[in-house]
Order: C-alpha cells, then sequence, then structure tokens
C-alpha cells in the first residue's frame, strides 16, 4: 500500500499483463484507484491517466507489435509526494531521440505520433531506458 | 478521473452537416470504434462534419488520431471538420499537440454547423 509518511517512498507494486489495449485497464485502474487514494488533483489524475494510456498504447501497437502472446510488465509506486510508474515490453526497443515532433508543420496531418510528446508535455518527469523497451514516468503531486 | 470508461457516441444529421456527439471518456481500448463512427460519419460526404465535445471527459492520442484521419478525409473532398465545444482539459491537449490550428473550435455545435453557410 501507499504510505502516508511523504519522506518514505512507497513499495512497487507489479502488474503482468498480456499485450491488450482491454488488458492494460487493469493496472490503470488500480494507478488511479491509489492516486485518488492519495488525493491528487484532478489535473494530475488526468495527467497520470493520460501517459499511462500513451505508455500502454506504445507498448502494445509498437513495442510487442500487437502481438497478444506478448506481455506487458508494469511497476508503479504511489504516494502523497509523486507516483512513479514504469512500463515495460517485450519488443526491439527504439531510440526515443530518433522520434520526430509531431507539431511541426510538416507533421501537424499526422494520425499518430503524438504519444511521447503528451507523456512529456504532461509528466514531471519521463525516461526511456533498456533500449527503449521499458519508460518510466513519474508525476509529482502539487 | 474514471479508469472505467465508457463512450457513447451518436450521430445526427443537421441539414447539410452532420453533428457526432461524444459522451464519456475516448480511452484508448474505445478508439477503435470512435474512430469508425468518425469513418461512417463522413461517407455521406456532409459539407460540415461537427464533433461535440461538451460531453466528452478524456481523450487519448489515438482518439485524436482519429479526429486527424475524419479532418483529412472531408478535406479531400471540400468539407470541414470543426470541434464544439470541448472541456478545459481536452482544449489544452488540443493546444499542446497544435492540433487547434487545424481543428477549429466553437462554443456549440450550433455555432460551428452556422459557420459554414
Amino acid at each position: 500500500m501507499a504510505s502516508s509518511d511523504p519522506n518514505k517512498a512507497a513499495a512497487f507494486h507489479e502488474i503482468d499483463i498480456p499485450s491488450t489495449l482491454d488488458a492494460a485497464k487493469k493496472p490503470e485502474r488500480e494507478i488511479l484507484r491509489h492516486i485518488e487514494l492519495c488525493g491528487y488533483s484532478e489535473e494530475a489524475s488526468f495527467a497520470i491517466k493520460l501517459a499511462l494510456e500513451e505508455a500502454m498504447t506504445n507498448a502494445v501497437k509498437h513495442g510487442n507489435g500487437n502481438d497478444a502472446n506478448k506481455r506487458i510488465k508494469v511497476r508503479y509506486a504511489v504516494d502523497p509526494a509523486r507516483a512513479v510508474i514504469i512500463v515495460r515490453d517485450e519488443g526491439g526497443g527504439f531510440c526515443h531521440q530518433s522520434v520526430p515532433d509531431p507539431t511541426r508543420p510538416d507533421r501537424l496531418t499526422l494520425p499518430t505520433g503524438r504519444g511521447i510528446m503528451l507523456m512529456r508535455a504532461y509528466m514531471d518527469e519521463v525516461k526511456f531506458e533498456a533500449d527503449g523497451t521499458e519508460v518510466c514516468l513519474v508525476k509529482l503531486n502539487r | 478521473m474514471n479508469a472505467t470508461d465508457a463512450l457513447t457516441i451518436s450521430t445526427t444529421q443537421k441539414g447539410n452537416g452532420v453533428v457526432v456527439q461524444l459522451v464519456g471518456s475516448a480511452s484508448m481500448e474505445l478508439c477503435d470504434r470512435l474512430n469508425e463512427a468518425l469513418y461512417a460519419a463522413c461517407e455521406s460526404r456532409p459539407r460540415v462534419l461537427v464533433v461535440d465535445l461538451s460531453r466528452l471527459d478524456f481523450i487519448c492520442s489515438l482518439g485524436l488520431g482519429g479526429l486527424v484521419a475524419a479532418y483529412l478525409r472531408v478535406q479531400k473532398y471540400g468539407g470541414a471538420l470543426l470541434l464544439a465545444s470541448p472541456a478545459e482539459s481536452i482544449r489544452e491537449m488540443l493546444q499542446v499537440t497544435k492540433l487547434g490550428q487545424i481543428l477549429p473550435m466553437f462554443d456549440t455545435p450550433a455555432e460551428a454547423l452556422a459557420s459554414i453557410s
């Protein structure tokens, strides 16, 4: 459970799910329940839900290539001070620095490519690890 | 923010236009339905396609992509896609992604329809 002491880091929970968007709702529900219990604002809750959905969508579609036989591992720790969420897929990874800016005029009318940008815009920290197979999202409760 | 999401989509013909109202949450697992509904709304080639966002509380990038795909479809035959009354959180997303530059926003569906005479 999340700690009530802001100086004490919350323990990490771990959920392993099949690689589908439907299955991805389970960790989302759990994480948002912790977020609510810890008293995060509506804005922070919206931001976390958005970033988490973008990370899960990337893991399902791009990382695991829509292969429902693959798995996604979600680890998270939520306390009253901050939420840390780590999403890992079983894909081959990617170079996040090579993802083009979707707000560029020549890319604005493309239907895809906004996920990473939204994660960065709405979270306090977004880190890609393990050759891009893992993303770590951090949101501070302010 | 609710994680048990539902999305209701209704499509109404209004003169030369079509209004698609989205109610609930355009979450990742629901966006295929949203995109199919927008695709179907374009089939009659309405002069203006208005997407009423007044009762939508969440949209992810897949949903935004659906709006962009519909925008491209109506633009191809000379129509227009307009947005009506997005919540503040969604308006902010449209600004962050700069999609507000290509998807004009109006206070009400009626105003959006009236803008294309």
